[in-house]
């Protein structure tokens, strides 16, 4: 390897592990600690849910005319990801960017800005994929072994659990992103003294929002059948549902998605 | 040879770093000195690279260092004002992450990191993580890293904070054999008696511009002034202090 991809691989293990170093949840505890038992709790959820779904007996090809019951699973599992990769961003918020700290140790470093901005950019997107891969790993095995049933041929099997991940893994990305994209549109907008002052309310607004979202699940799922049957635009302005819908689409046999955007 | 010319820095308009044009020859130390926000840390910003200027030049033997920044910083030992370090690392993991950042020889990271922190009374706290280290300790850190990688240039931006009487004087003793090794030092500092110590000339800055540039011995002879804080309150006009902590007396006493 050549010396710069060596200080490359450097420099984004080093931004990696700033990412255990964050100091929003406890001045004092250990965050490394508070991370990897963040990592443990987020897998929970993909593990049990599916076996949640056994009694119902649940397929994936007729979700619309027999169950829509399975729809209200697949959006559980599109929102999860989405909250686990907000809440992510937001307890990451302040290390999204190169800091005050990386600028001072850094810079007088024979490293040139690109570096280290690529360095941080590759370590986030890693930390990121951590948390994609623990929130939706065995959700992405298990639902489609559940939902696929006996007897279903292992390439449908591979592409139910192809389409499934790619739903859910979007979901997150779509969210991890746009909240990275609120902190850089804010950072070019304010001052940094402007930014420091809104950026605890900007964190607050969209810890809140997650959480209603998230608490909002059960009135999505009962509203997913009258806002699909009566075609409402509703669908069109939820985010939740643009990745819902993509499900949809992408699972074999279903044309169109059945309504849903 | 480190030659700053015409250096200025605005903000909205307003130069805190006005022309300012000096050298600091190798072999020696040259002190920096200025009253707070006299445009000391802003200079030495430019010069580390933290900052770009509004105008001028800085060069290192001859060569504008915005032609080689990075090559520039590779002769760049840098112990900043404020002590900012990576707490969840260890002091010896500082140092490696310095070091190969530097793209230094393992072996040699390993090596000198090891006796580096060893000479600077930090060998016991080598594997404990800094968030525990005492600011003198974080200190010490520091200017173990910006010795690492044998710089031709060292700036030290007040070095003594947090330092102990012991490692202060360790300080100043390793700073004389720097210079006696051709290093090219600057040494930055509102503290008047010790940089009288130190430095062989200095630099003294007031509202961002140079009021006197000279070798410290012909600044007295000069001025026909016993010390180096009667040099500077002549020549940044500084307020009579004495009056000023009476009147503060008189406040603080008020019913």
């Amino acid at each position: 390897m050549s010396s710069l991809g060596l200080v490359m691989r450097l420099l984004v293990r080093h931004f990696f592990g700033r990412f255990f170093d964050n100091e929003i949840v406890s001045q004092h505890g250990d965050m490394r600690t508070n991370v990897v038992q963040a990592i443990g709790l987020v897998a929970t959820p993909g593990i049990f849910v599916p076996f949640y779904m056994l009694p119902q007996g649940a397929r994936f090809h007729h979700p619309f005319l027999h169950n829509w019951v399975l729809l209200s699973d697949y959006y559980f599992f599109v929102i999860f990801s989405m909250v686990v990769m907000g809440f992510v961003m937001v307890f990451e918020w302040d290390a999204l960017f190169p800091d005050r700290k990386d600028y001072l140790i850094l810079t007088p470093l024979p490293l040139g800005g690109g570096a280290i901005f690529a360095g941080k950019t590759l370590a986030l997107l890693l930390f990121l994929g951590l948390f994609a891969v623990d929130a939706n790993l065995f959700c992405s095995l298990l639902a489609p072994l559940v939902t696929g049933g006996e007897g279903t041929p292992a390439p449908v099997l591979w592409r139910l659990i192809a389409v499934h991940a790619a739903a859910v893994v979007g979901a997150g990305a779509f969210v991890a992103l746009s909240l990275a994209s609120v902190q850089g549109v804010l950072i070019n907008l304010l001052t940094g003294r402007g930014f420091r002052r809104v950026s605890p309310w900007v964190q607050m607004a969209l810890m809140g929002g997650l959480i209603v979202v998230l608490f909002l699940t059960p009135l999505a799922c009962a509203g997913i059948r009258p806002l699909v049957e009566n075609h409402s635009p509703l669908l069109r302005w939820f985010p939740p549902f643009w990745f819902l819908g993509l499900y949809m689409d992408m699972l074999p046999g279903q044309p169109g998605g059945a309504g849903i955007p | 040879m480190l030659d700053v010319c015409g250096l200025t820095k605005k903000y909205r308009n307003r130069a805190v770093v006005d022309h300012v044009t000096f050298t600091v020859p190798p072999g020696e130390v040259t002190g920096y000195l200025g009253p707070n926000g006299s445009g000391k840390s802003t200079t030495v910003k430019m010069l580390a690279g933290l900052l770009p200027a509004t105008s001028g030049q800085i060069l290192w033997d001859g060569v504008d260092i915005r032609h080689d920044l990075t090559g520039f910083k590779r002769r760049l030992g840098y112990v900043p004002e404020e002590a900012y370090v990576y707490p969840h690392l260890t002091g010896m993991e500082h140092l490696e992450l310095i070091g190969r950042l530097r793209r230094l020889p393992e072996e040699q990271v390993q090596r000198k990191a090891a006796e580096l922190l060893r000479l600077l009374w930090l060998h016991e706290h080598r594997y404990t993580p800094i968030s525990s280290y005492s600011k003198g300790m974080k200190q010490r850190v520091l200017i173990a890293g910006a010795l690492l990688h044998d710089p031709d240039l060292l700036i030290f931006d007040e070095p003594l904070n947090g330092l102990d009487i012991a490692s202060g004087m360790l300080l100043h003793e390793l700073i004389a054999e720097l210079a006696r090794h051709g290093k090219t030092i600057m040494y930055i500092s509102h503290v008047l008696e010790v940089t009288e110590k130190v430095c062989s000339r200095v630099i003294m800055l007031y509202q961002g511009q140079i009021v006197a540039n000279d070798e410290v011995g012909r600044l007295r002879d000069l001025m026909h002034l016993p010390s180096l804080e009667q040099i500077f309150r002549q020549l940044a006009k500084q307020e009579d202090v004495g009056a000023s902590a009476r009147e503060i007396v008189n406040v603080m006493r008020e019913a």
